[in-house]
């Protein structure tokens, strides 16, 4: 029996790009991609039946967009992790995916290895994050005075530093250095931290419905 | 006859200044509740026409913000597919001519992305301070030279809070940084780098290149006009560029006055 | 002199100072009272010198007093009148302040062809400038376009105006019955009444004087 492969889907509405992401995908031994969807109407329909660990979700789509692509399935399909395509990094949709249920971004403009890498990396459970992010993150912790009032986020004191120094534009592997663990750590604490902004937005959600 | 008369005259002398007194009191009362109440108004008056004044700039900046993003969205995507689809043609020619421009058509799309995610940076009010613009300098340092191979190292004190920078002044200081370093690694060979950033009533880049042959400004006059644009960013911005040849290393001095404002947003009187 | 220093009070240098402090400030001001130190100066004379000469030279300076009477209330009728000249009523205003100018001219001069004394007309000409200035308060609040009132010397004015008359009202009424009744009320308490009420008539010039400049 060969060993388990990682499934993958992709959603993206360019079809020379996912064509490409399958073919790039595919050519691993411990990957495969048998699923693209070029809306997120038909990802929504058909994705929880084919049971995927990574989707690769596109944030521009025609009418619904991959954020509440993800919003939708990712309540059907507990065990899926999204990782969302995207040309820059710094846009705010990112964020926003990332509330929704996104467990990393891949940039558009990556070589293919590094694609590759980041795939594995969110199999095993960690995930990227951009300076920007970090940022934004620390600002709805509230320590800044500028921040909105939001429900802040339980992040520990050591999830805090990170927060920090990645928002100073510190590269993974000086941060590893700098907190004395591995970079794989790192980026297992960053997946964690995603967690939590998902859980917060979602209580939030909740209770902006209930009229709390 | 006259007794009465006189009380007459006596009770009137008391009835009229009761009377006047009582006139002049609903004047002030009334003359100050009007005055109150015009304050109040134009008080009132004058919050609407700040809050207009507001709404009319948020509209603009979100109109802007709609545009850009939207040709970002637009150039993005076809950039990408571009560099796919010449990808895909790379995989299936042989001639390795045609190989190597198909190449550059996906180095130049992915170029142009890069260009424009820093656009996005730029434009984006999130970043308007300091804050914002260090981390996008040591970031963008570290993963250029990272790319090459190139040691380098990013020295940063603590960055002061709540610094305003506008857009002008941020993306003009990181495109002559950016310069700067692309400019060393291409034509002065240099083997590392070390960056030191300082505070105080300016903000200072010093990018010192150790080893190579140092970026000599003299035999670059007649490469084009990249210092001369590099000067002209930091005078449209107010800060200054100037270069300096050290026995160990060549350095740039790049530096930015910064003004000190009232962390305070808007007032209201 | 001692005699005429005594003829002096309190409010003769008020008055005074009202007349000082509007020549100082003639070229700044931006005449909101028109021919202010023309009456002033005239004020003065008669109240200073006039009267003075009249009570020791015929011991009776009521006609005196009662020609400058009817003197002030014609000018206060005048501001009133330049005041409100804008309002739709104005003209009714100009023609009762005329047919009343010409009665009370009448009236004097036959009053000094028969060496009496009536106050009537002077009533009645203050009376109406009283209903004006009421007229004037009223407008303050309810009707004009908000202004900073204790700012302008027409407020001082009028309000001294109507302290004035108001304390002096029922000495006018009775003037001719006081001068026969008792000579010591009339020296104490309407003494202390007269006193009271040209006291505030001179600080509402002092008033007006000091506001009647540009800010």
């Amino acid at each position: 029996m060969e060993p388990q492969k990682i499934k993958l889907a992709v959603i993206e509405d360019l079809r020379d790009v996912a064509l490409s992401l399958q073919t790039i995908i595919n050519s691993q031994p411990d990957m495969e991609c048998k699923h693209i969807y070029y809306n997120a109407e038909d990802a929504i329909l058909f994705l929880p039946c084919h049971d995927a660990d990574i989707v690769i979700v596109d944030i521009g789509l025609p009418r619904a967009s991959g954020i509440e692509a993800i919003r939708t399935i990712s309540d059907k399909c507990p065990n899926t992790q999204f990782c969302m395509f995207t040309v820059y990094e710094d846009d705010d949709k990112i964020y926003s995916s990332l509330e929704a249920g996104a467990k990393g971004y891949i940039l558009k403009g990556a070589s293919r290895d590094k694609i590759l890498i980041s795939v594995r990396e969110l199999y095993e459970g960690g995930s990227p994050m951009s300076p920007t992010i970090a940022r934004r993150i620390i600002d709805q912790l509230g320590d800044r005075p500028h921040a909105q009032v939001k429900k802040p986020l339980p992040v520990t004191e050591r999830e805090l530093e990170l927060l920090t120094l990645l928002a100073q534009g510190l590269m993974y592997k000086e941060i590893a250095d700098h907190m004395g663990i591995t970079t794989g750590t790192v980026k297992q604490h960053i997946h964690k931290i995603y967690d939590k902004l998902q859980v917060s937005n979602r209580t939030e959600a909740i209770n902006k419905f209930n009229g709390n | 006859m006259q007794q009465e008369d006189l009380t007459q005259i006596i009770l009137v002398s008391f009835m009229m200044p009761v009377l006047l007194s009582a006139l002049l009191i609903w004047f002030f009362i009334s003359f100050q509740r009007r005055k109150y109440r015009y304050e109040s108004e134009k008080k009132d008056a004058m919050l609407r026409e700040q809050a207009l004044v507001i709404q009319r700039q948020e509209a603009v900046q979100a109109e802007r913000n709609r545009i850009a993003g939207e040709m970002h969205d637009e150039l993005g995507s076809g950039l990408t597919l571009i560099k796919y689809l010449s990808d895909s043609i790379g995989a299936r020619v042989t001639d390795s001519a045609l190989q190597e421009d198909v190449g550059k058509i996906a180095g130049y799309s992915s170029g142009l992305v890069r260009n424009m995610s820093e656009i996005i940076w730029a434009m984006n009010s999130r970043f308007d301070n300091l804050e914002g613009l260090i981390s996008y300098v040591r970031r963008f340092v570290s993963e250029y030279l990272d790319d090459r191979g190139i040691e380098h190292r990013f020295v940063c004190p603590e960055v002061p809070k709540d610094v305003t920078l506008t857009v002008e002044k941020r993306r003009n200081v990181f495109l002559v940084i950016k310069e700067t370093i692309h400019n060393a690694v291409k034509y002065s060979g240099a083997e590392a780098f070390r960056v030191k950033v300082s505070f105080g009533d300016s903000l200072d880049f010093l990018i010192e290149e150790l080893g190579g042959r140092g970026f000599d400004p003299a035999d670059f006059k007649d490469k084009g006009n990249g210092l001369y644009n590099m000067q002209k960013r930091m005078e449209l911005v107010g800060g200054s560029i100037r270069y300096e040849r050290r026995p160990e290393a060549m350095c740039t001095h790049i530096s930015l006055p910064l003004e000190k404002q009232p962390t305070g947003t808007l007032k209201t009187p | 002199m001692a005699n005429y220093l005594k003829w002096i009070e309190i409010y003769h240098l008020i008055m005074i100072s009202a007349w000082v402090v509007t020549l100082i400030n003639r070229k700044k001001g931006d005449g909101i009272i028109r021919y202010f130190l023309v009456f002033l100066s005239v004020s003065l004379v008669f109240e200073m010198f006039v009267s003075y000469y009249f009570a020791r030279v015929y011991k009776d300076n009521r006609l005196v007093l009662v020609f400058y009477a009817t003197m002030c209330a014609a000018y206060y009728l005048y501001v009133l009148n330049e005041h409100f000249r804008t309002k739709p009523w104005a003209t009714y205003f100009h023609v009762i302040s005329g047919i009343w100018l010409i009665l009370a001219t009448f009236f004097l001069v036959g009053d000094i062809a028969k060496n009496t004394f009536d106050p009537l007309w002077y009533n009645l000409g203050m009376g109406l400038a009283s209903i004006l200035i009421l007229k004037y308060f009223y407008d303050v609040v309810y009707v004009d376009e908000y202004r900073n009132v204790f700012r302008e010397p027409k407020m001082y004015f009028f309000l001294g105006i109507l302290i004035f008359f108001t304390s002096s009202f029922p000495l006018l009424i009775k003037i001719k019955f006081l001068s026969t009744y008792s000579q010591q009320i009339g020296s104490t308490f309407f003494g202390l009444m007269r006193a009271f009420g040209n006291i505030f008539l001179a600080l509402g010039y002092l008033g007006a004087a000091i506001c009647n400049r540009k800010i």
